[in-house]
This record gives C-alpha cells, structure tokens and sequence, in this order.
C-alpha cells in the first residue's frame, strides 16, 4: 500500500474535501476545504476532479516520505517546497519515487495550503466524506510526525507533468463583500455602517472561526436571539461586539446574533486570513453576489482551461533524466 | 411565515415568533415536506426552534425557485397544508410520528448537589422533578447526535456555568438555562452534569447515524449504576 509518511507535522494539517454538509440536521459540522479554489486547483494539476480529498496546511507545511509509489503530487500554496533538499516549484505537477521526501515550509502567504496526489488520498469515508473535524473526531487530522497517509500510486505514471500558468495564481483580496443578515433588525441601527466603516483586525483564526476585533457591534436593548441553523462566513456577535467569522468547522447551529454574511465568492480569502491581518467589509445586494459567484467560478475554469503540460526536468528529478538516457 | 436569504447559499424559513410545541411542530413537518421533495441543489435543511435554515447551491437553483416551493408546501393541497400536517404532528396521529426513547440514567452527577442548594430542594427532589416528565427534541446541534430537549420544568432552570469546563465524558446528563440534555461525545460544555446514562447517540455505523432525531420525545429512567448498561433504550412507536 502506498503511504506519506510524515516526518515532522505543521501545526494543524487535516485531510478535507467538499465536507459533509448534507448531516447537519443531525449536528455534523460540514468541515471540508478552507480554500476551495486551491483544492481545486491542485487537484486539476495531477488529473484529480476538484473535490477529492487534499492534505490541507494551515501555516506552516509538513515533511512527508513517499512509501511506495510513485506517486504524483502538487503543491498549492505559498512557501518553499523541496524534494530531497532540492527546490521544487508549486502550482505544479511533481512525480515522486519509493523514499523521497518532500518539505514544505513556512507559508509565506495566507494561511492555507493544499497538496493533491494523482488518485487521492485513501483515508476511509465518514457520512459520505473524508473532511476531517477535529473538534469532534471526525475524520483524518491533527497529522504528527510517524503518521501514515494512505494515498493512490499514480494511476497514469507516464502521462507529462502539468503547470498553471502564473497570470492564473490565485489572488488575495483584504476587502470581502457581505450581505446582510436576516437578523440585522436585532442590532442597533449604527451596527452595520459601522461594520463597513474601518477595517478590523484577526485577532484568532481557526477553522471554526475568526474572532475580530474593532468597535462593538451592539444589539438593541432586551433583544434575546433564538439559536438557528448558520452559515459559514455568517459574522455572529456575542455580547461582547466582537465579531466572529464562521469557518467550515462551524457549529451547526448558533445562539448569537449575525449581523452580516460574507459572499461564498469571498469565504477562500476569509478562510486566508491570518492573525494580526487587516479586513473590512464592504456590503452588496443579492444581484451582486449572485454575479461574484459567476465571476470567481469563470475565473475558475479559465485557470483549468489555462493548465497545460510541460516537459522540463527538475534538479530532483536527475535520476529520472538518467534513466531516461540510459 | 417569513422567508429570508442568509447570504447567497442559504435561505432561512422563520416558522414562528416564540419556541414551543407549536413552533417545533410547524418546522418539523416543514422540514419533512421538503426532505420529501428532494429539490435540486437543495445541500441540507437544518431544523431549529423557530426556523428551518436551507442550505442550496447557488450555481443549481435560487431563492425565487425555493420561495415557490416553501408556499408550495405551505398552502399543500387541501387539507393537507403545513398547518394540517403540523396539526397532525402535534396530535401524534402521523404515521410514525414520533417515537418515544426510554432512557436509563444515573443520577450521580457532579453538579447534583450545586442544583439541588439553588433550587433549595433535596437532591431526590432534582431527580423526581427531572424524571417526572416527557421531554421533545427540538433540534439537534453543537455537536453530532446532540439533541436540544424541551420541557424541562421551570423548577429545574438554574444558570448555566459561569467558567465551562474544559471537557465531560460522553452520555453525560445535563442541565443549563431552560434546557437538558445527553452529550454525545467528549466535548466542552458550560451545562451542569446532572448524571449520566449509556446511550450512543451518535454512531456512523448505524443507518441512522443519530439516535434521537426532531420531534422525537425522551423519558428517563432512573437507574442504580450497577444496572446500567450499554443495551440500546427502549423505543416505543407513538400511534
């Protein structure tokens, strides 16, 4: 069987996919991909379709040994990556041997990254997902050192690497749109202009939430909320004013306020945000989110339709360039 | 009956303006109306005290198309509206309704004799009161197969904990604010523990993965420790 085994572990690597939101009747948190663009992207490199489950780094990258193989992987994310010490690029498709050992570091850029392998990863389903929800034991997360990931071999192991091509990165936007929320009656009326009036500070993120800080958001005088089902990117305030931004690893269900509601087209440079960063908010009509949604999903295929094959060898690869001569 | 986008995926029916019986009643049978619809690009339907939350897909339908279907299944044919389903709930004349889950506990909790000097009442007291009567589930949340039961007595509402402990076992029985309830797993929780019972709520093993679900009603059963055990509860069909 061929396995990744970690060598040394980031803070908070999960395996995710597209979540599990059809059980939160029952009180199953949807978890699934921080950054589905990535994940998407990632999974276009080495053959996958876009919602197979990826590793998922959250600040800082892991050490993974290839057991077995081949097997086919690609990079997304911000931070240097290595193959046997060598330099190995990201955003692309990297085929790696029995023993080789590929390093991820420091995330330079967002808090989340993605690494696809050709085939997937093998952990075993749960309701139908292999999205990992720490919180409650869901799942494959929470990797440490001496783990070992269950993946495919690389099912087309003579196919040519692929590459997305730079002017298709993804990019990074600090000025999210919201709607309002069904609830925004509750507040005092200053509480949304104020919401959109400077931008706060990530004073904790997680994937449940990002708790921010700024002026306090207050509701109206004797107003007691009653629990419903939420959103993620939902901004609910507790009593305190301080907003929190749901993750995928929110609660079904929540008892506090929501003033406003992050566009889904937006929730990937939410869930990017890092501690101490700035955001603000801007609001938008239904209309508008409606065509940010068609905008980031062209955007989207225009980056799959861009990904072509190349045929270059890396400093890593010279074996393979031997044997090729050979 | 109110309905109202929460951001662009998700559209939020509101049933009623107060929880209660008639509010859960109303959900629920909203709730089991458009399970049985199985509309496209409808994600999940999350049941709440006074609301239903749909959670869709935005690139496979809309809140127009969705508004339709609600008022749809609103007004039904006639006689068979939401309000003469809800009725029928309420009165438990459904077919397969609701069930009635009998469930053994312990009352050793830690927190007994804290609720028994707020209530100034004997811990026997807390326990009587408690076993006493037939609670609802309302919805379930916080965590998988946590179910949130009404009809704890007014005698039994005491303030929840000021520090939440960190952790408390699974199958845990608790009490905080107007509420009771069975945790499923090892989890935080600011509620008093009240006792405890064997019960797996959640099991992704079973069919149905949670064992209590809306509108299902619970009893429970004191039991000495040394007779209680993993055995499934009792389940009775409502007629």
């Amino acid at each position: 069987m061929t396995h990744l085994r970690v060598e040394h572990a980031g803070p908070a690597t999960t395996v995710q996919d597209a979540g599990r939101l059809a059980w939160q009747h029952v009180g199953v948190s949807p978890a699934g991909f921080a950054d589905p663009l990535l994940a998407s992207l990632a999974n276009a490199l080495v053959g996958n379709p876009p919602e197979m489950a990826v590793l998922e780094w959250t600040l800082h990258g892991d050490t993974l040994r290839v057991v077995g193989g081949p097997v086919r992987v690609a990079v997304a994310a911000w931070a240097e990556v290595q193959v046997d010490g060598q330099p190995a690029p990201t955003f692309r498709s990297l085929r790696l041997h029995d023993g080789q050992v590929l390093t991820v570091g420091p995330l330079t850029q967002g808090r989340h990254g993605v690494l696809a392998v050709a085939g997937g990863i093998l952990t075993p389903l749960v309701l139908g997902s292999r999205a990992a929800h720490v919180r409650t034991g869901v799942g494959v997360g929470a990797l440490l050192p001496g783990d070992c990931l269950p993946v495919s071999a690389d099912p087309a192991h003579d196919e040519p690497d692929r590459r997305l091509p730079p002017e298709h990165l993804p990019t990074r936007v600090d000025t999210l749109r919201v709607l309002p929320a069904p609830q925004l009656p509750l507040f005092q009326p200053q509480a949304l202009p104020l919401l959109l009036a400077q931008p706060w500070r990530v004073l904790a993120a997680d994937r449940m939430g990002l708790r921010l800080a700024g002026p306090p958001l207050l509701l109206l005088p004797g107003v007691e909320p009653v629990s419903e089902g939420v959103v993620t990117g939902a901004l609910q305030v507790p009593p305190s004013g301080q907003p929190i931004a749901l993750g995928p690893d929110r609660q079904t269900m929540g008892g506090y306020a929501k003033l406003a509601v992050v566009v889904t087209a937006d929730l990937r440079h939410l869930a990017q945000l890092r501690d101490g960063d700035a955001v603000r908010f801007v609001a938008v009509d239904p209309p508008t989110a409606h065509a940010a949604r068609s905008y980031a999903d062209a955007a989207l295929a225009a980056a799959l339709a861009a990904i072509h094959c190349v045929h270059d060898v890396l400093p890593f690869e010279s074996g393979r360039l031997l044997r090729l001569l050979s | 009956m109110t309905l109202t986008p929460m951001g662009d995926a998700a559209l939020l029916v509101t049933c009623a303006a107060q929880p209660g019986a008639e509010a859960s009643a109303v959900v629920h049978a909203l709730a089991a109306a458009m399970t049985a619809a199985a509309l496209p690009g409808v994600l999940a339907l999350v049941p709440a005290y006074t609301t239903l939350l749909v959670h869709f897909d935005p690139r496979t339908t809309d809140v127009a198309l969705l508004t339709g279907a609600v008022h749809a299944v609103n007004s039904g044919p006639p006689g068979h509206g939401l309000a003469h389903r809800a009725a029928a709930l309420r009165s438990k004349s459904a077919p397969g309704a609701a069930r009635r889950w009998h469930i053994a506990a312990v009352y050793d909790g830690e927190d007994l004799p804290w609720v028994a000097a707020q209530l100034g009442c004997a811990a026997a007291e807390v326990v009587a009161r408690h076993s006493a009567v037939e609670y609802a589930v309302a919805c379930l949340g916080f965590a998988p197969g946590f179910a949130y039961l009404a009809g704890l007595p007014a005698n039994l509402h005491v303030p929840r904990l000021a520090n939440p402990r960190a952790q408390i076992p699974a199958g845990s029985l608790i009490l905080g604010g107007q509420q009771t309830a069975i945790m499923p797993l090892p989890m935080p929780s600011g509620w008093h523990m009240l006792g405890r019972t064997a019960v797996r709520l959640f099991d992704v093993s079973r069919a149905a993965p949670s064992l209590l679900m809306p509108g299902d009603r619970v009893r429970f059963l004191p039991t000495a420790a040394a007779d209680l055990t993993g055995a499934p509860p009792r389940c009775e069909v409502l007629p």
